[in-house]
C-alpha cells in the first residue's frame, strides 16, 4: 500500500486528485467577486473570513463549458509551503480521501500538470495534479496555456 | 545590548544630519555665526557619544572637525568650498562607517589635518592635535621602519607618524595594511604636501584606552598582544638592534610590503594581459616572487609567514602541472591569499612579536582557499569583515501621541462597563417579559415599554460613543505613521550641492512646506523619484553658471521643493529657474523615433509634448552623463509615482524653468474609494483621481473622428463604457465618472454611482500581481469584497484603442486541435481525457464505434484515436468508415501489446499510427499525436 494520501475529486465525469498535503481547506462555493481583465480561468475572488483569495477554475482549464453551480460543488483552499500564494481551486464534487494501491510517476504527457497516475482500491483512476505548477508562472501567464 | 546600538547609531545619525544642514547654510553665507555655532555644537556631541560608547577614531575625527570650525570662527581659517567638501567628507565617512564599525580608522581625516599642513610644520601639527589625544606617550615612525619617541610634547601622549609609499592614485587600503603592522591603534594619517603623488604620511595615535568598550561586540581588530603591551607597559617595548639576525629580520619585513605588493601586481596583470604569453610571463614571474618570498621566510625564522607562503606556492604549482593558467576566480583566491599572508608576518618593529594572526587561524583560511581554488568557487566573504546589519526601523513617537493612544484604549475598557450594566438591565427586563407574557397585567405595561425605550436609548449612546472612540483610535494610528517631509528631504540639499559641484554648476535647493506630513511607507516610496527629478534639474534644468549670467539671472540656479497638503493628498512640486523643456527638441527627437509623425506633430499640444518624457526610453539630451540622460528615468520616476497611487504632471516655460507637480495620497492604508455599479457587479476607484461624477444623456456624446467624446471644462475628454472596458456587454450606462491621471483625462459610463467611501486598499497577491486593470480590493462596510480598479491603466486603455469603445486586451483563445476519443473501458477513457485536455488538446468522447461515428456527422475533428475492441461498432470498422468518409482525418490505434495481428489489421484498414495501451509509457502517444496534426496550439494559428 503506498502511504501517500490524496484528496480525490471529480470535474464532469473525470476524477482528478491532490496531494492531501497541499489542501489547507475545503469549502462550499460561495458568491465571488469577479476580477475583469483577468484571464478566464480566474473565476474570482472568495471573502474567506476576511482574506481575500483568488479562485482557480480547474473546468476552464481543461477547456469545458460553464455550469450552473450546483450543491456538490467545491472549492478547494491551497496554499504554498509558507502560507504564500493561497488559492481555491472550484471543482464539480468532492469523491473521497484515498490511499491508491497504485501510483504510477512520470506520466507522459507534455502537460506539465499531470503528476501520477493512481489507481484507487475500486479499481477506478484518477490523475494527481501538480499544484506547483498550476499556480506556477507557467501555467498562469503562458500564453501557451491559454 | 543591540539597542545600544540602534540608539547610537539613530543617534549618530540624527547629530550627523544637522551638521550637513548647518554646513550646507554656511556655504550660502560663510559668515553666519549660528551655523557655525550650530555644527560646532553637533559635532561636539557626536564627539562626547563617540567617546562614551568608546569609538575612539570617531570621536577623534569630530573633534578635528570641529576645530577647523573653531579655526573659522576665529578667522584664521576661511570657510572655501575645499574647507566644505573636506567636512562633509568626514560626515560621510562617518555615516558610512557607522555600519561597518570600525576595523579601521578613517583615513579621510587626513584631509582635515591637510588644512593645518600647508605652511605648518609637523610639530605644529601634533601640538595642535595633542588636547584630542588622551594618550600618554609620542612615537614617531619613519619610512624606514625606525620609531624614535618625542618626549617634547607631552611626556603623557603618544603619536606615530608613518610614511609609506604608495602607488598613484592613493589607495587607502594598502595604507591599511601598512598601519596593521604597526603597534599601535591608527588613528589619523596625513597627506604630505611636498609630494602628494607618491609619500602619504600618516600620523598615527597610539590608543591607550583599547580595554573593554561597550561595542566589543562589533567585531573590533583582535587585540595584538604587542598591542597589548603597549597598553601596559605605556612605551613600547624595544630591544636594542645589535643583534644582527634581527637587524637582517627587520630588513626582511621592511621589504615584506613590498614584496607582497609587487606579487599582487603581477597577479593582477594575469588578469589584464593581452593573449597567452603575457599571462603566462606574469604567472611565472607571481609564481617567482612567491617562492622566494617563502625562502626568505624561513631563513630568518618566520616559521608561520613561510608555511603560508608555501601555501600559496602549492596552488601555483598545481596549475602549472595542469598546464593552465589562473582563471579569474582563482586570481581572487590567490589575492585573499596574500592578504593572508600580510597578516602571518609580525609587526615591521618588532621581529619577535606574535603575527597578528594564529597558526591554526591560517591553517584553516590556507586549506579554504585551496579547496576554492580547486572547486573553482567564489570565495566566502571574510569573516573578520562582518557588518552591522541596519537596524530594524525605528518610529520616534511624539508622547502626546502614545498618551492618546493610551487615553483612548483606557476609555474603550471602561466602556465595557456600560455594556455590562446595559446587560443587567437586559436580563431584568426579559424576566419581567416572561412575567407580563405569562400574566399580562395592563397596569405594569407601560412600565416594560418605558424600560425597554430606556435600553434602546442606552444602547444607542454606547455604540454612539464606542463608534467615536474607535475611529480616534483609528486616526491616532494611523498618525503615528506619518513623518513630516523634512525627514524625507534631508539630504537632498547636500545632494543638488555635490551634483552641481560635479557638473560645475552652482544651484541651492530651497524648500517649502517641510512639515507636511505624511505616511512613512509614502515617504519613502517617493525618494528615488524626487531625487531623480532633483538630479535632472540641476543636469537639465540649471545652466552653467556663465550662461546663467548673460542670460541675465543670477549665477546660482535655484530649485524649489514646495509640500503642502491638498484634502488626502499631498502635492510636491519640484521646480527650477532653469533652460526649461525644448519643445522644438522633443518634436525633433519623437520624429526620430517614430513616436510622432510629421502630419500628426502640428496637432499635438504643447502638455502632450511634455507627456513624452514620461515614455521609455525617450530623453532630449544629446549627451549621456553620470548623473542623467540614459532616457530611463523619467518613464521610472512616473511609474513609481502610479504605484502609490499618486501621478505626476509637467509645466514648463522655456527658459523660465521647468515644474513637476506630483500628487501622491496621505496614506496608503486609507483611501477615499468611490464605489459604483457596472452590471450586476460593484466596483471602486481610489478617490485621489476622480475628478467629477456626472449624469449624461445621449445627446452629450459625441463623435469625433470614430471616437465617442464628452464635454468637459470647454474640451472634449474621451468616454467609454466602463463595462465594455472591462469584458463586459457594451451598453448605455447613464452616469460618467470623469477620471485624470497625470494630464490624461477619460470618462468612463457607469450605471450608478453609489457612495463615496474610506477603504482600506488590499494587494491582491503575488498570484494575481500582474492582472492589467485592477489594483487591489478592499472590503466594503457590508462585508462584501469589491475590486478597485487601476485608473492610470484604465484610462491608458481608453486612450490608446482606436474605436470609440474599447474591448480590453483581447483574449485570443486559439483554436485547439480536436480528438474524438473512442473507447469502452471507463478507465482508460478517463485516462486519456485527463491526459489529453491538460495538454491543451480539445478532446470529446465516444463510448464505441457507433457513437463516435455519429459525433463524427456533427462535430469537427482532426484526430480519431480509438480502441481496437469495442461494441457496436469495433476500432478496425471505425478506421475504415472514417478513411472512407473523411480520408482526411488521421485515425490512431490504441492495440494490445500481445496482438501482433490486431496492429497488421489496424494498418490495413487505414490507420495512421498506433500506440501499445498498458506500456503506453514507452511509446510516445504524444510525439505521434503532434506529427499528425500539431501539437495542442502550434505557433502559426
Amino acid at each position: 500500500m503506498n502511504s501517500k494520501w490524496y484528496l480525490v475529486f471529480r470535474i464532469e465525469k473525470h476524477f482528478y486528485a491532490f496531494s492531501i498535503k497541499q489542501i489547507r481547506e475545503v469549502v462550499p462555493m460561495a458568491t465571488l467577486t469577479p476580477l475583469p481583465g483577468a484571464f478566464s480561468f480566474w473565476e474570482g475572488l472568495l471573502n474567506l473570513r476576511g482574506r481575500h483569495i483568488p479562485i482557480f477554475n480547474l473546468r476552464a482549464k481543461l477547456g469545458l463549458t460553464a455550469k450552473p453551480v450546483q450543491f456538490k460543488n467545491a472549492i478547494l483552499i491551497v496554499a504554498g509551503e509558507k502560507g504564500e500564494k493561497a488559492a481555491g481551486i472550484m471543482v464539480d464534487e468532492i469523491i473521497t480521501v484515498a490511499n491508491p494501491s497504485k501510483v504510477e510517476k512520470d506520466v507522459p504527457s507534455p502537460s506539465t500538470l499531470a503528476k501520477e497516475i493512481l489507481t484507487l482500491t475500486d479499481g477506478s483512476t484518477a490523475l494527481a495534479l501538480s499544484l506547483e505548477e498550476m499556480l506556477g508562472e507557467e501555467v498562469l501567464w503562458n500564453t501557451y496555456h491559454l | 545590548m543591540n539597542s545600544v546600538n540602534e540608539s547610537f547609531i539613530q543617534e549618530t545619525e540624527k547629530l550627523i544630519e544637522e551638521t550637513t544642514k548647518n554646513l550646507l547654510a554656511l556655504e550660502i553665507d560663510p559668515e553666519v555665526l549660528s551655523e557655525i555655532d550650530g555644527a560646532a555644537r553637533s559635532l561636539h556631541s557626536l564627539k562626547a557619544l563617540a567617546q562614551t560608547v568608546g569609538i575612539k577614531w570617531m570621536g577623534l575625527t569630530a573633534h578635528l572637525a570641529e576645530s577647523v570650525l573653531g579655526n573659522v570662527k576665529s578667522k584664521k581659517l576661511a570657510y572655501t568650498q575645499e574647507v566644505g567638501d573636506l567636512l562633509f567628507q568626514v560626515l560621510d565617512l562617518l555615516r558610512e562607517k557607522l555600519y561597518t564599525l570600525p576595523n579601521s580608522p578613517p583615513l579621510a581625516t587626513a584631509g582635515l589635518l591637510k588644512l593645518f599642513g600647508d605652511g605648518t610644520s609637523k610639530e605644529e601639527i601634533i601640538k595642535f592635535l595633542l588636547p584630542a589625544i588622551p594618550q600618554k606617550f609620542l612615537t614617531v615612525m619613519t619610512s624606514d621602519g625606525e620609531t624614535s619617541v618625542i618626549n617634547s610634547y607631552d611626556q603623557d601622549k603618544t603619536i606615530g607618524i608613518l610614511k609609506c609609499r604608495l602607488s598613484d592614485p592613493v589607495d587607502f587600503e594598502k595604507v591599511y595594511g601598512e598601519l596593521d603592522n604597526l603597534p599601535v591603534e591608527p588613528v589619523v594619517c596625513l597627506a604630505d604636501n611636498k609630494d602628494k603623488d607618491y609619500m602619504l604620511e600618516a600620523l598615527v595615535i597610539t590608543s591607550q584606552e583599547l580595554g573593554e568598550s561597550p561595542l566589543e561586540h562589533w567585531n573590533w581588530t583582535p587585540l595584538t598582544q604587542k598591542n597589548m603591551e603597549v597598553q601596559e607597559g605605556g612605551v613600547p617595548e624595544r630591544k636594542s638592534s645589535k643583534n644582527p639576525l634581527e637587524k637582517l629580520q627587520k630588513e626582511l619585513l621592511g621589504e615584506v610590503e613590498e614584496r607582497l605588493n609587487n606579487i599582487t601586481q603581477w597577479v593582477l596583470r594575469m588578469e589584464k594581459a593581452n593573449g597567452e604569453k603575457e599571462q603566462r610571463e606574469a604567472f611565472y614571474e607571481a609564481f617567482r616572487l612567491i617562492h622566494s618570498l617563502k625562502g626568505a621566510s624561513f631563513l630568518y625564522g618566520f616559521n608561520l609567514a613561510g608555511e603560508a607562503t608555501g601555501g600559496m606556492e602549492e596552488m601555483f604549482l598545481k596549475v602549472q602541472e595542469a598546464g593552465k593558467l589562473l582563471s579569474p576566480v582563482q586570481i581572487d583566491v590567490v589575492l585573499k591569499g596574500i592578504d593572508t599572508l600580510r597578516r602571518t608576518f609580525p609587526p615591521v618593529n618588532d621581529p619577535h612579536a606574535a603575527p597578528l594572526i594564529s597558526q591554526s587561524e591560517v591553517e584553516s583560511i590556507m586549506k579554504q582557499l585551496s579547496r576554492a581554488f580547486q572547486e573553482n568557487a567564489a570565495l566566502r566573504p571574510e569573516q573578520t569583515q562582518t557588518s552591522l546589519p541596519k537596524p530594524e526601523e525605528q518610529i520616534r513617537l511624539p508622547r502626546k501621541r502614545l498618551d492618546k493612544l493610551v487615553a483612548i484604549t483606557g476609555e474603550l475598557i471602561t466602556s465595557l462597563d456600560g455594556f455590562e450594566r446595559l446587560s443587567r438591565s437586559f436580563d431584568d427586563f426579559t424576566l419581567q417579559l416572561s412575567k407580563w407574557l405569562r400574566f399580562p397585567n395592563p397596569e405594569t405595561s407601560s412600565g416594560l415599554t418605558a424600560s425597554a425605550s430606556n435600553i434602546g436609548l442606552k444602547f444607542s449612546l454606547l455604540l454612539s460613543k464606542i463608534s467615536k472612540l474607535l475611529n480616534g483610535l483609528r486616526q491616532e494610528a494611523l498618525s503615528a505613521r506619518m513623518i513630516p517631509i523634512c525627514q524625507l528631504l534631508a539630504s537632498f540639499p547636500r545632494a543638488v550641492r555635490d551634483i552641481a559641484r560635479s557638473l560645475g554648476k552652482e544651484a541651492v535647493l530651497e524648500m517649502q512646506g517641510t512639515e507636511t506630513e505624511l505616511d512613512r511607507s509614502i515617504a519613502d516610496a517617493l525618494h528615488d523619484p524626487l531625487m531623480h527629478l532633483i538630479r535632472n534639474a540641476v543636469d537639465h534644468g540649471i545652466e552653467l553658471p556663465d550662461v546663467r549670467e548673460k542670460l541675465g539671472k543670477p549665477r546660482r540656479g535655484r530649485i524649489t521643493i514646495k509640500a503642502r497638503p491638498q484634502g488626502n493628498q499631498i502635492v510636491v512640486e519640484v521646480s527650477d529657474d532653469g533652460r526649461g523643456l525644448d519643445s522644438d527638441k522633443i518634436k525633433k527627437k519623437a520624429l526620430e523615433q517614430g513616436v510622432l509623425s510629421q502630419d500628426t506633430i502640428s496637432a499635438v499640444s504643447e502638455k502632450e509634448l511634455y507627456e513624452l518624457i514620461f515614455a521609455p526610453g525617450f530623453s532630449t539630451s544629446s549627451t549621456v552623463t553620470d548623473i542623467s540622460g540614459r532616457g530611463v528615468g523619467m518613464n521610472v520616476v512616473r511609474t513609481a509615482i502610479e504605484e502609490i497611487k499618486g501621478g505626476i504632471e509637467i509645466s514648463s516655460i522655456r527658459g523660465q524653468g521647468v515644474t513637476f507637480h506630483l500628487t501622491v495620497p496621505l496614506t496608503l492604508a486609507l483611501l477615499q474609494g468611490l464605489f459604483f455599479r457596472v452590471g450586476k457587479e460593484i466596483m471602486a476607484i481610489p478617490g485621489a483621481f476622480v475628478r467629477t461624477v456626472k449624469k449624461i444623456s445621449k445627446d452629450e456624446i459625441q463623435w469625433l473622428e470614430g471616437r465617442s467624446v464628452l464635454n468637459w471644462e470647454g474640451g472634449s475628454i474621451i468616454a467609454s463604457d466602463l463595462g465594455e472596458l472591462l469584458g463586459m456587454e457594451g451598453e448605455w450606462r447613464p452616469m460618467a465618472i470623469v477620471a485624470s491621471f497625470g494630464t490624461m483625462s477619460a470618462a468612463f459610463t457607469v450605471d450608478e454611482v453609489l457612495e463615496v467611501e474610506e477603504m482600506v486598499l488590499k494587494d491582491l497577491g503575488i498570484l494575481l500581481s500582474k492582472l492589467p486593470l485592477v489594483t487591489g480590493c478592499t472590503v466594503r462596510h457590508d462585508g462584501n469584497l469589491t475590486v478597485v480598479l487601476d485608473v492610470p491603466s484604465l484610462i491608458r486603455s481608453a486612450h490608446a484603442s482606436n474605436i470609440h469603445t474599447i474591448a480590453i486586451t483581447p483574449r485570443l483563445i486559439p483554436k485547439k486541435k480536436r480528438i474524438l476519443l473512442a473507447e469502452d473501458s471507463i478507465t482508460t477513457r478517463q485516462l486519456f481525457f485527463g491526459l489529453l485536455s491538460l495538454s491543451g488538446y480539445d478532446v470529446i468522447e465516444a463510448r464505441d464505434g457507433q457513437e463516435a461515428l455519429e459525433l463524427l456527422r456533427y462535430e469537427p475533428v482532426d484526430l480519431v484515436l480509438t480502441d481496437v475492441q469495442m461494441p457496436k461498432l469495433d476500432g478496425l470498422a471505425l478506421t475504415r468508415e472514417v478513411k472512407a468518409g473523411y480520408p482526411l482525418i488521421p485515425v490512431v490505434m490504441m492495440t494490445a501489446l500481445s496482438k501482433e495481428e490486431e496492429r497488421l489489421e489496424g494498418i490495413k484498414a487505414g490507420a495512421d499510427a498506433y500506440v501499445v495501451k498498458g506500456t503506453f509509457k514507452s511509446q510516445d502517444l504524444f510525439h505521434i499525436i503532434g506529427q499528425l496534426i500539431g501539437f495542442p496550439i502550434s505557433a502559426h494559428e
